[in-house]
C-alpha cells in the first residue's frame, strides 16, 4: 500500500535524523572571571611580619560553602592592608586584582566594621585610578585601644559613581554600582 | 470596471448555483459566497445550492469559501439571470477545525477556542505577542521590563504551554521567564488560544494551553495582495514598519514574502526614563506553495532577530544591592532617552524552516507530512569585567528537527446526518542544545541532546447538535545531559521519560444556534526541562541562587475546562469559562532552608522541587450591540493557584481582572469603519501571594488603566484600501506596579503612549 510505503520512508528519514547529529561534545568551561579567594594581607605599623587573612570559595558559587579566617590581631595599633584576589580554579591561579587595579576607573573597595570602634580610620593607600580616585586595594586602620570583637566587612563595586558625596573618601551610601565581591571577616582584638 | 448601480438599469437579478468539490463533484454544504462589492453573501444549502437576489447588473467578484478548502475567487459579469456552479479545491487543512479560517468553525469544537482575527491583529500592529494574547480574558502576561512577555494561560506558562506557529512547534529556550516566544505577530492572519491541551499533534505538555499562530493562507489561485503598515509611538520614539506580498498564478502556484522592522529608544514611566530598554527587531518570513493533481506542497522559512536592552538598574550584584535597589521608588540609575543598547541585553535569531506535502484522496481523506527544523541562537550579554563585555555570559545554540506525519479521514454517515473525523499520526523529534564555551562562564543548563517519538489518535464524531470527541497520544523521549561537575569531569545524565496525553469532550447547540455548551477534560505529561534539572546559578535581575534537582520526575495533570456561549440575534453574545486543573508533581522553586555565602555576600537559595498544585478559575466575555453604531463589551477573569501539599498559594498568579470598552462606529460610503473607543481595565491586588516563598516587596496595589482608540478606513476604490488608527494608552498617565513584571522591584510600569498606525491594503 502506498501509506505503508510512505510510513516507511517516514522511519528511514527518521532514523537518519536520529543518527545525524551524535557527537560528544564540549570542552569544559574556563571560568575566567570567577573570583574565588579574598586574601587580606595585614602588616602592623613598625613590625616586618604580614599575617594573611583568606575567604577562600574554590569551587565557586553554590557547591561548598565558602571557609573564612578570623582575624586575630593586636589592639591600639595602625594596620597596612593589601587585599588579592584569585580565580584559584585556573592553574597557575589568576591575580584578579591586577585586572582591577587595569580597569581602576570600574572598580572600587569599601571597608566597614561593626562596631563601629572595633576598625577604624580606614583611609585609601596605594595606587588611584587614572582619573585620580582612590581603588582601594590597599589601605589602613586603626585598632581599639581597648579591644574587643566585631566584624570587617569588604565590599567590591564594579562600575560604582566614583564622583558621588562621600565616595571618594569611602562612604558607600551613594557609590551604587554593582556588587563583585561582599566578604566579612570575624575580628578579635587581643 | 466598477460595480456601479447609478445607471437606471434592472436590479433584479439573481444568481444561483451549486458549489461544488473539484475533485469528485460532491455538494460543498453551508460554503459561504460572499460578494465583494455589495457586501453580501449567503451561504449554501446542505444540498450546496445557493442564490442571491436582488443584483444590479455589473461585474462582481465573488469569494468563495468552505470549511477545509482554499478560498477561491471568481469573477462573473451578470447581465442576466444567471445560473452557475462554482468548483472548491476541496481538502480539510488539519483536523480540527482548529485550523481553518471560519469563525463558524470555532464552534464546532468541545475544546474552548479564543480567536484574535485579523482585524483585531490591525488594531495591535507594533505589538508583542504577549501583550496582543493579553486581550483575551483568561490570558495574561508575565512581564520582565518593558519589552519582554510571555504569554500566560489559565495561570500558566512557559513550558506548559505550547506555542505552535504555521503548523510547527515553537523550540525555543522558554524555560527562562526572561526569555520571550520569538515570534512576530505581523506574519500571522489570527492568532487563536486553545484553553486546553490543545491539538494532541503537537505534543503532551500544554497543560495550560496552546497558541496557534496562522499565516494567511496560500491561496493557490490567481490574485495579488499586498499590504504596507507603518506604526510609530511616542513612548520610545519606536518606528515598527512591516510589508507583505502575496501572490497567485493561474497554475495554483502562490508565494508570499513578508517582513518586520522595529526600532525602539529607552520607554518612560510617567516619572523617569527607563534606561536601557530599547529594541530593535528584524523579521522575514517567506513561502511558496504548489497545488497539483490532489499533492498540496508548501515550504516556508522565517527568521525572527532581536536586540534588546534591558533596564540597566535591575543588574545587581547581591541582596545588598537589591535591597538599596527596592529601598529606592525609582531605579538607580536614570540616564536621559537614548536609542543606544548597552549591556545587559539578550540578542535572539531565531530560524524556522518547514515543508509540508499533503496528499489528498477521496472524500477528504489526506495525508500530511511535516518537516521542519528550527535554530534557535540567543546570546545574552552581561556587564562584565576585562573587557569581556563584548563576549557573551550566554551563549546558545538549540536546533530543533520535527518530523510530523499524520492520516485525516471523514466518514459520512448519510442516513444519520452524521460525520466521524479522525486523525492518527507519528511524530519523531530530535534536538540539540549546545554551549558556546567561549563564554567563560559555567553554562547556566547543560548540553543536551533530546530524542523523542509519538504516536497520537483523535476522533471526533457530529452528530445534529452533538459533537463527541476523543484523542489520546504517547510519547517516549529520551535524554542525554552532558554536564561537566564543580571538578570539571563530564557528566553523562541519561533520563527515559513516558509522557502521555488524553482528551475527552463534548460539545451540544440549540437549534437556533443561540447557546453551546462545551465541556473537555483532559490529561496531560510534561518531563521536566534541562534548566529544572540542572541549573545552577545565580539569578542577577531577583539576587537569588537557583539549583535544578536532578531526580524530578514528569508532572501530570487533569484539566477539566467548561463553556457556555450565548447570544442573541446580533444584539448581544457573551461567553463564560469555568476550568479547574490539578497537577501532580508540579514542578516550582521552593526556598532552601539556609542561605548560601558566597563571595559575594550571602544568598537566599532555591530548588526545584514538586508538589502538588491546583488551580481553579473563570473567564467571562460579555458583547452587546445594543445600537447599529455602539459596540460595547466587558471581560473579566480570575484564578486561584493552591500548592496543596504545602497549603499554600502559588506564586506569580494573575491578580483578579476587569475590563470593559465601549466603541462607536459607522460605516460610510467610501469612509469605512470610522470608530471612536474608550476602555478601561482594573487590575485587583494579589492578596493570594505565597507565605512560605519570600518576596523582596509585596505585591503592588490595585491599579486602573485608561485606553482609547480611533480611526477609519479609506477605500480608495475596488482594490486599494488605507486604514488610520491612533491609539492612547495609560492615557491619564497613571503611576503603578503589576505583580506579574518581575521588573516590578525597580521601576514603574510606562507612562502614557500614543500610537499612529497608518496601513496600506492591496487586496
Amino acid at each position: 500500500m502506498k501509506i505503508t510505503k510512505t510510513l516507511a520512508s517516514v522511519l528511514l528519514l527518521a532514523s537518519i535524523i536520529f543518527a545525524g547529529c551524535k557527537k560528544d561534545p564540549i570542552t569544559p568551561p574556563n571560568e575566567e572571571e570567577l573570583i574565588t579567594t579574598v586574601i587580606l594581607s595585614l602588616q602592623k605599623q613598625g613590625s616586618l611580619s604580614v599575617q594573611n587573612f583568606v575567604f577562600n570559595d574554590p569551587d565557586g558559587t553554590g557547591g561548598i560553602s565558602a571557609t573564612i579566617d578570623s582575624i586575630i590581631i593586636e589592639k591600639a595599633a595602625i594596620y597596612s592592608a593589601k587585599i588579592t584576589l584569585l580565580n584559584s580554579q585556573s592553574t597557575p591561579a589568576d591575580t584578579i586584582s591586577n585586572e582591577v587595579l587595569e580597569e581602576g576607573t570600574d572598580h572600587q573597595f569599601f571597608y566597614l566594621s561593626t562596631p563601629s570602634n572595633v576598625l577604624s580610620g580606614f583611609t585609601y593607600d596605594g595606587e588611584n585610578d587614572t582619573n585620580g580616585n582612590p581603588i582601594g586595594l590597599d589601605f589602613s586602620f586603626a585598632t581599639w585601644n581597648a579591644g574587643g570583637s566585631g566584624n570587617l566587612k569588604i565590599t567590591l563595586r564594579h562600575q560604582p559613581d566614583k564622583n558621588a558625596a562621600g565616595v571618594s573618601i569611602g562612604d558607600i551610601a551613594n557609590a551604587n554600582g554593582e556588587t563583585d565581591i561582599e566578604v566579612e571577616f570575624p575580628v578579635r582584638l587581643y | 470596471m466598477l460595480f456601479s448601480c447609478s445607471f437606471a438599469q434592472d436590479c433584479n437579478l439573481k444568481i444561483a448555483g451549486n458549489l461544488l468539490d473539484k475533485h469528485d463533484n460532491s455538494a460543498l454544504d453551508y460554503a459561504t459566497v460572499y460578494i465583494m462589492e455589495t457586501e453580501t453573501g449567503t451561504t449554501s444549502d446542505s444540498n450546496g445550492y445557493f442564490e442571491i437576489n436582488k443584483l444590479c447588473a455589473g461585474k462582481y467578484t465573488f469569494i468563495i469559501e468552505h470549511l477545509g478548502c482554499t478560498p477561491d475567487t471568481v469573477v462573473v459579469n451578470i447581465t442576466k439571470n444567471t445560473s452557475r456552479n462554482f468548483y472548491l479545491e476541496h481538502h480539510a487543512e488539519e483536523l480540527a477545525e482548529i485550523v481553518t479560517t471560519a469563525t463558524k468553525a470555532e464552534k464546532e469544537n468541545t475544546q474552548t477556542i479564543s480567536v484574535i482575527n485579523n482585524k483585531t491583529l490591525t488594531k495591535l500592529e507594533g505589538k508583542d505577542l504577549g501583550s496582543i494574547l493579553s486581550t483575551i480574558s483568561g490570558v495574561n502576561q508575565l512581564k520582565t521590563g518593558t519589552t519582554i512577555s510571555k504569554p500566560i494561560i489559565h495561570g500558566l506558562y512557559g513550558d506548559r504551554i505550547s506555542i505552535v506557529s504555521n503548523g510547527v512547534k515553537l523550540e525555543t529556550q522558554d524555560w527562562g521567564s526572561e526569555h520571550a516566544p520569538e515570534i512576530d505577530p505581523f506574519a500571522a492572519n489570527t492568532i487563536k488560544v486553545i484553553k486546553g491541551v490543545g491539538s494532541l499533534e503537537f505534543g503532551t505538555d500544554a497543560m495550560g494551553g496552546m497558541v496557534l499562530m496562522e499565516p494567511p493562507v496560500l491561496r493557490k489561485n490567481k490574485h495579488l495582495n499586498a499590504s504596507v503598515s507603518l506604526v510609530g509611538q511616542t513612548n520610545g520614539h519606536g518606528i515598527t514598519t512591516s510589508a507583505k506580498l502575496e501572490q497567485g498564478f493561474k497554475k495554483q502556484v502562490a508565494y508570499f514574502v513578508q517582513g518586520t522592522f522595529k526600532y525602539l529608544g529607552d520607554q518612560q514611566t510617567p516619572k523617569y526614563n527607563l534606561t536601557n530598554t530599547g529594541l530593535r527587531e528584524g523579521n522575514f518570513s517567506t513561502g511558496l506553495g504548489i497545488l497539483k493533481k490532489g499533492w498540496d506542497i508548501n515550504a516556508y522559512y522565517s527568521l525572527f532577530h532581536q536586540n534588546l536592552g534591558i533596564l540597566k538598574s535591575s543588574h545587581i550584584g547581591n541582596l545588598t544591592d537589591l535591597q538599596n535597589a527596592i529601598a529606592s521608588d525609582r531605579p538607580l540609575i536614570i540616564q536621559p532617552f537614548t536609542y543606544n543598547i548597552e549591556n545587559p541585553r539578550q540578542q535572539i535569531a531565531h530560524h524556522l524552516a518547514k515543508i509540508n506535502i499533503i496528499k489528498f484522496f477521496k472524500h477528504d481523506n489526506h495525508l500530511d507530512i511535516t518537516y521542519s527544523f528550527q535554530l534557535n541562537n540567543r546570546k545574552e550579554y552581561d556587564i562584565r569585567r576585562g573587557g569581556r563585555s563584548s563576549i557573551p555570559a550566554m551563549a546558545m545554540n538549540l536546533y530543533s528537527n520535527n518530523l510530523l506525519a499524520s492520516y485525516s479521514r471523514t466518514k459520512q454517515f448519510t442516513k444519520s446526518n452524521s460525520r466521524l473525523e479522525g486523525k492518527s499520526g507519528l511524530n519523531f523529534s530530535a534536538k540539540h542544545n549546545a554551549n558556546n564555551p567561549e563564554t567563560g562562564i559555567r553554562p547556566l543548563i547543560p548540553d543536551y541532546y533530546q530524542y523523542s517519538t509519538g504516536f497520537f489518535d483523535m476522533e471526533k464524531f457530529f452528530i445534529k447538535n452533538f459533537i463527541v470527541e476523543l484523542g489520546g497520544r504517547y510519547d517516549f523521549t529520551r535524554f542525554l545531559g552532558y554536564k561537566f561537575d564543580r571538578n570539571n569531569v563530564l557528566q553523562k545524565p541519561v533520563y527515559n521519560f513516558h509522557t502521555y496525553a488524553f482528551n475527552a469532550g463534548g460539545s451540544w447547540k440549540n437549534n437556533t444556534d443561540n447557546i453551546q455548551l462545551q465541556t473537555n477534560i483532559s490529561y496531560s505529561s510534561r518531563f521536566p526541562n534541562a534548566s529544572e534539572l540542572f541549573s545552577e546559578g545565580l539569578h542577577h535581575g531577583i539576587a537569588a541562587l537557583e539549583f535544578g534537582n536532578e531526580n524530578l520526575k514528569p508532572e501530570r495533570g487533569v484539566k477539566w475546562v467548561n463553556t457556555i456561549t450565548t447570544n442573541y440575534k446580533k444584539y448581544f453574545s457573551a461567553e463564560a469559562t469555568f476550568y479547574i486543573s490539578q497537577i501532580h508533581n508540579f514542578i516550582y522553586l521552593a526556598p532552601l532552608p539556609d542561605p548560601v555565602l558566597t563571595i559575594r555576600g550571602a544568598f537566599p537559595a532555591f530548588q526545584y522541587y514538586q508538589t502538588n498544585a491546583r488551580l481553579l478559575g473563570f473567564d467571562a466575555t460579555i458583547n452587546a450591540d445594543p445600537f447599529k453604531f455602539l459596540s460595547l463589551s466587558l471581560r473579566a477573569s480570575l484564578v486561584r493557584g493552591k500548592n496543596t501539599s504545602a497549603n499554600d498559594n502559588l506564586i506569580y498568579m494573575p491578580s483578579d481582572r476587569i475590563s470593559g470598552s465601549a466603541e462607536i462606529h459607522h460605516d460610510f460610503k467610501k469612509i469605512k469603519n470610522v470608530h471612536l473607543g474608550m476602555m478601561v481595565q482594573h487590575v485587583f491586588k494579589q492578596k493570594k501571594t505565597p507565605a512560605q516563598i519570600i518576596d523582596y516587596k509585596a505585591a503592588p496595589d490595585a491599579y486602573t488603566t485608561l485606553n482609547a482608540d480611533a480611526g477609519f478606513d479609506y477605500l480608495i476604490s475596488e482594490h486599494h484600501k488605507v486604514s488610520f488608527s491612533v491609539t492612547g494608552e495609560n492615557i491619564t498617565n497613571a503611576v503603578y506596579r503589576d505583580y506579574l513584571n518581575r521588573f516590578r522591584y525597580y521601576s514603574d510600569e510606562l507612562g502614557w503612549n500614543l500610537t499612529f498606525r497608518l496601513k496600506y491594503s492591496f487586496l
